[in-house]
């Protein structure tokens, strides 16, 4: 099983047993998301339980890449189990993070980790190589995220936590030597405080926020896991791996010395090297930084200001007010509440949108001192640092307002009786099950049907960047795009095999009803479940549909997947068969979900999503919508903020995409045939038991 | 037989080993006299180093993958010949550091390596390598070399040292170097922080090992165009 | 050396031979002990280029030492010459087995053995991982290996030079039918039939011999080969050839040695011998009906068959 380690561990922290799962028989799922899935499926035998519920089952797993040098994988950890954050039910969910964890998890000997049951007491796992301790945690608790990581570090590495010197693992066997620090998995107070919005930490700036994973964690009462090993990673054929990583960076990655000239948009695949998409005050200097096996370095780590491997939105939930407060211009207040939250464990989704609620509740005099809900945060100081830390503070320990907004948005605003007309409104901008809006289903429906159709905002840029962000950027600045809406229409056409249909994007008012969406939304559910969350390829690198390196602007999806997952495994899949397998791990999710309570009359957006139209600076990001749209028979990128979803019409438009995956268009729910095809019969059985079958 | 045969033998033998000893003691030392298989008496400096760039590393640590990959066929950073270490909770510069092998004009490796195991490769470019065959796994090289995290790896799955050999010999790669060809890390490395040379550079601390490999287009993508600390 | 020059005198002397065997075994005592000093005061790190801050090592004996290894096969040779062997005979009961340089032979092979095959594990060979992990104890170890590859060379040295010079390989030799003997003995050891008479060496000794020679001299060749690579400049392809029959003879000779240590110390009938390997001797009762052919050459009586007929007198496992 070359790629595979083998087993899986298996942690009972109830009974604190520790077993192995054989990875052979879960190889069939790939890796990540799939094993997790499966895993899940078999062994939380109740699926309608609460996350918080002791037989809720966490999954961690990587993929046959992670640890290799396939680029923009190696880093990456697929995190799974019953989230909190969900509303109004806590669905099964997933989130991932980068660093350096799956890949020393790998050199530990170990595919994955299952987490079962609850600890009598805080607990952190330490795991070097096959030795596993359940140790005590009593002395971390309460610490931030960074001061755990630091402390555990002291405590596995010895005196070599402050050298940089080799140091030696065990004293049993002649296998341990390293010259790395173990890679930490860790809940901040947040998760402990059981914040719905909690996340899991590692390293400065790795999270896996949104679930509340860390919420889970805490009331597991599981502090943090340490990892570190010194095996290895068979590889298959090393020459081709080496050769298609070369390949790979001589072709379509950003050339270092001499890049190509940057016209207007993101790309994926060859993004700039530390392009973290802040704007930072020009006093700070920094290095850019990159996950393991990264081949872009997106991220950064600067001098004394904060924000080491932060990104994005770890940015711009506060860079906004950082800007508006000290005249339009960024200070390094952005970096260093990214910090905070980061050491609080807290999801940073939850606070950007939950600052522009709570600002715009206090604009309207419902909060606020002495006001109906009354809270001592300063708004006066909004856009300072001081404000952040106050409110990230009284999250994370429940304190004052905190004690509701720890309960996450959704139900914090339904206890304060606000969530149905902040819904309506559009104030509390939580489009898909409780989540905050990232892209707005109004326009980008490939963000937005995906989200609503599985169980979280996807967060996946696939079609994003180049749909959205680079013909919007190209409007602001007059810039045209590196390939015309036409020319985009063809590339995805090609690259989204088997569908190949060039108005898949089309997001004209028409199109975003019409049966080539539901084409989109199929292969972009398919291609992430299986290629980006089983086997772990980076949502910052993959898809690259569109490249400015290569002549004919094609980017590496399609050939690149693969390529790497052949090289390290021996096996020789298409690009297709993976997206096959894609397909069946979201047939095995929905089924999970089935079982918790899914149905397609759940599956509506937040009111304000059909009442009220779109339009920039109202919700989250700031730029006018302009995408892709096939109208008068003419291809070109076009405004379409403004727009609502007709809910009549998406309701239709669901039906079509139900019959489309195979699934009854009544209910929603897949048809025993269909999961039969895809050698889930065991799935049909237990959905027919609780008469949950599709018809 | 009898005990006077026995007794006859045994005096003659005597005689014969008391005049052949002496010598034969003697001539067991001269080999430890004439001693000039470590090469230690004249060393050719090596024709080839990497520099790198600890301000520009993205400390992706695909270097370490590529080196274990094209050296081992197997994906094991314990055994790269090029270590990089990080502390995420540093601030830059101070959080990475990158530990390649300095090539010593000196090199202190080849001199304490009891068995010629560790040599000067005089068909490759003078590299200071590993001869795995020779290697009685003493790691006197190990500890010998003057540089912290030593450079010779210790290759535990092996039970044999190595080190960096500038890929001269990439058993698992194509690519592979002799004199002119690709070196793994610098050929991998997403933000070209690695370089291979051919200059000696300055042996006395890490200035000419640690270098400016930025450039202006390096202040195109934001960052600092020089050495800031 | 240790064991006595003055033959004559040892010969008329007659009776117990304890200061022999006590000076051997001090001399033993004092070779290993500073053998032990030596081998962890040299595996200490000292500082190594005064140039090169944080440049350490520590002395390889191996390679500090290397002139003991001829001196030492040469001390071998010498002792196995000048010694002289003394006759087995019957003294009121008692028969001398193992005479003052039999014991100086053994127990340098035994404890030698012991602490390079100790010391060889710690090491790490073929699948056996490495247990010790700093060059210090790395060192350590290897430094112990050359005090027992000292002893060891010393040991067989002594051993062929005295076998070779008084003609004795045929004693040890196996002989056809020795290993259907060997197989009868232990049955009846365990109750099945009958026991063949044995001459002073078991059929079963003998028959171990041979191993231990195919053994212990694949281990010598070629470790001596390894040891040359201190010395000189040898092509890698021969010493990953000595290196990997280096590792297949330490295997052979550890699986000797269990065999060997089972069968000449653990089962209970092993104790006369056992006795006679640390005292010299047996009891003539015990020779009479052991070693029936033996006990003939030693009385000039003629073999009595029924004397190691005895059935269940010395059950293995009875007690």
């Amino acid at each position: 099983m070359n790629g595979y380690m083998g087993q899986i561990l298996r942690i009972n922290l109830t009974t604190r047993k520790i077993s192995t799962i054989k990875t052979e028989d879960y190889a069939e799922w790939g890796g990540g998301h799939g094993i997790g899935s499966a895993l899940f499926w078999e062994l939380c035998p109740d699926k309608a339980i609460s996350g918080f519920d002791p037989r809720n089952v966490v999954t961690i797993m990587t993929s046959p890449l992670s640890g290799t040098l396939a680029p923009a994988v190696a880093g990456r950890t697929e995190v799974q189990g019953i989230g909190v954050q969900g509303y109004p039910i806590e669905w099964f969910t997933r989130s991932n993070f980068g660093g350096r964890f799956a890949a020393l998890l790998k050199y530990a000997g170990w595919d994955g980790i299952v987490i079962e049951g609850k600890a009598d007491k805080p607990v952190w796992l330490d795991i070097r190589n096959q030795q596993i301790t359940i140790k005590e945690a009593g002395s971390l608790w309460g610490l931030d995220t960074w001061e755990t990581q630091e402390e555990i570090w002291r405590e596995v590495m010895g005196n070599a936590a402050t050298r940089d010197e080799w140091w030696q693992l065990g004293t049993e066997r002649d296998s341990g030597r390293t010259t790395q620090k173990p890679a930490v998995l860790t809940i901040g107070p947040a998760g402990e405080n059981l914040c719905r919005n909690a996340s899991l930490i590692h390293d400065a700036g790795n999270s896996a926020g949104q679930g509340g994973f860390g919420a889970v964690w805490g009331s597991k009462n599981l502090k943090a896991i340490s990892v570190v090993g010194t095996g290895s990673v068979d590889i298959a054929d090393p020459n081709g791996l080496m050769n298609a990583r070369l390949w790979a960076k001589e072709n379509y990655a950003t050339h270092i010395d001499n890049p190509y000239d940057e016209r207007v948009g993101l790309y994926s695949f060859p993004n700039k090297p530390g392009n973290s998409l802040g704007i930072y005050p020009e006093h700070v200097s920094s290095r850019p930084q990159g996950c393991f096996g990264c081949h872009k370095g997106g991220c950064r780590r600067r001098t004394d200001s904060g924000g080491n491997e932060s990104q994005c939105v770890d940015f711009f939930f506060y860079d906004a007010h950082d800007m508006e407060r000290h005249g339009g211009k960024t200070t390094t207040t952005f970096l260093q509440t990214a910090d905070l939250a980061q050491r609080a464990g807290i999801n940073v989704y939850e606070l950007e949108s939950g600052i522009i609620w709570l600002r715009h509740l206090y604009k309207l005099g419902v909060l606020g001192r002495g006001k109906e809900i009354n809270t001592d945060l300063p708004f006066e100081q909004f856009g300072e640092t001081a404000f952040a830390a106050d409110l990230i503070d009284k999250i994370a320990h429940r304190k004052e307002i905190g004690a509701d907004l720890g309960e996450g948005l959704a139900r914090a605003a339904k206890k304060w009786g606000r969530l149905e007309q902040d819904l309506k409104s559009g104030i509390l901008p939580l489009q898909y099950w409780g989540y905050a809006q990232h892209y707005d289903a109004r326009v980008e429906t490939d963000w937005g049907y995906g989200s609503i159709l599985g169980e979280r905002d996807i967060n996946e840029h696939d079609f994003n960047w180049l749909v959205y962000w680079t013909p919007s950027i190209g409007y602001l600045t007059g810039e045209k795009p590196l390939v015309s809406a036409k020319e985009l229409s063809e590339i995805i056409a090609e690259k989204c095999k088997p569908y190949s249909d060039p108005l898949m994007i089309d997001y004209s008012d028409k199109g975003i009803y019409s049966e080539h969406m539901v084409k989109l939304i199929a292969w972009h559910r398919h291609y992430t479940r299986f290629w980006k969350q089983s086997i772990g390829y980076c949502d910052w690198a993959y898809a690259d549909f569109v490249n400015p390196y290569t002549p004919d602007y094609r980017g590496i999806t399609g050939e690149g997947e693969p390529k790497f997952f052949n090289a390290v495994t021996g096996s020789n899949i298409s690009f297709e068969e993976g997206i096959e397998i894609g397909r069946r791990i979201w047939n095995l999710d929905r089924a999970i979900w089935i079982l918790q309570g899914r149905h397609r009359d759940l599956e509506h957006f937040a009111q304000y999503t059909y009442e009220v139209p779109a339009k920039t600076g109202y919700t989250t990001y700031e730029i006018p919508y302009v995408m892709p749209t096939y109208e008068n028979g003419t291809w070109d990128y076009r405004v379409i903020g403004g727009r609502v979803i007709d809910k009549q019409k998406f309701e239709e438009w669901k039906s079509k995409f139900f019959e489309f995956e195979g699934w009854d268009p009544a209910t929603g729910w897949p048809r025993r045939d269909t999961l039969e095809k895809l050698n889930l019969g065991h799935v049909a059985n237990a959905l027919a038991k609780q008469g949950k079958l599709g018809a | 037989m009898s005990d006077n045969q026995k007794d006859l033998s045994r005096r003659q033998f005597l005689k014969l080993f008391a005049g052949t000893a002496a010598g034969v003691a003697f001539g067991g030392a001269i080999p430890q006299l004439i001693n000039l298989g470590n090469g230690v008496i004249a060393i050719p400096a090596s024709e080839g180093y990497l520099l790198v760039d600890t301000g520009k590393c993205a400390g992706c640590s695909s270097c370490m993958l590529a080196c274990s990959l094209v050296h081992e066929g197997k994906e094991n950073i314990s055994l790269s010949r090029i270590q990089i270490l990080q502390n995420p909770f540093k601030n830059y510069p101070d959080d990475i550091s990158m530990f390649q092998c300095r090539q010593c004009t000196y090199p202190a490796c080849v001199e304490a390596c009891p068995t010629s195991a560790l040599y000067v490769d005089k068909e490759n470019r003078n590299i200071r390598t590993v001869d795995e065959r020779k290697c009685i796994g003493c790691m006197q090289c190990v500890e010998a070399c003057p540089q912290t995290p030593s450079r010779v790896i210790w290759n535990f799955e092996e039970h044999h040292s190595q080190k960096c050999d500038l890929c001269a010999n990439t058993p698992f790669w194509d690519g592979q170097g002799g004199p002119g060809k690709k070196k793994a890390c610098e050929s991998v490395c997403p933000v070209s922080a690695i370089k291979f040379v051919q200059e000696i550079p300055t042996q006395y601390g890490s200035v000419g090992y640690d270098v400016d490999l930025r450039g202006p287009i390096w202040q195109k993508f934001g960052f600092v165009a020089r050495r800031d600390s | 050396m240790v064991y006595s020059r003055d033959l004559e005198r040892e010969k008329t002397k007659g009776g117990l031979k304890l200061p022999k065997r006590i000076s051997s075994g001090l001399g033993l005592v004092v070779v290993f002990t500073l053998g032990f000093y030596l081998a962890y005061k040299a595996s200490q790190l000292y500082q190594y280029q005064a140039v090169f801050a944080g440049s350490y090592t520590y002395q390889l004996l191996f390679t500090s030492f290397s002139w003991l290894i001829p001196v030492s096969i040469l001390g071998g040779i010498f002792a196995g010459a000048a010694s002289e062997r003394e006759q087995s005979q019957i003294i009121d009961g008692q028969v001398l087995r193992h005479d003052g340089l039999a014991f100086l032979i053994h127990w340098s092979h035994a404890i030698a053995t012991l602490l390079l095959v100790v010391t060889g594990v710690y090491l790490g060979f073929l699948f056996i991982p490495r247990l010790v992990f700093t060059p210090q104890s790395v060192g350590y170890m290897l430094n112990l290996h050359f005090v027992g590859v000292v002893v060891l060379l010393f040991s067989v040295s002594c051993h062929l030079t005295d076998l070779l010079l008084a003609g004795k390989l045929k004693e040890h030799w196996p002989e056809a039918g020795d290993f259907k003997a060997a197989l009868a003995h232990y049955a009846a050891k365990v109750g099945i039939g009958t026991a063949p008479p044995e001459g002073k060496y078991l059929a079963s000794e003998k028959l171990s011999y041979p191993l231990w020679v195919l053994s212990v001299g694949l281990v010598i060749l070629t470790g001596l080969t390894k040891i040359s690579a201190h010395v000189w400049n040898l092509p890698g392809g021969l010493m990953e050839v000595a290196t990997l029959l280096h590792d297949i003879g330490a295997l052979l000779v550890i699986l000797n040695l269990a065999a060997h240590i089972f069968f000449s110390s653990l089962v209970p009938w092993s104790r006369p011998l056992l006795r006679s390997m640390l005292t010299g001797y047996v009891s003539e009762e015990y020779v009479r009906k052991n070693h029936p052919k033996w006990y003939a050459e030693l009385s000039g009586q003629p073999l009595r068959k029924t004397d190691s007929t005895e059935k269940g007198s010395q059950l293995p496992f009875s007690s």
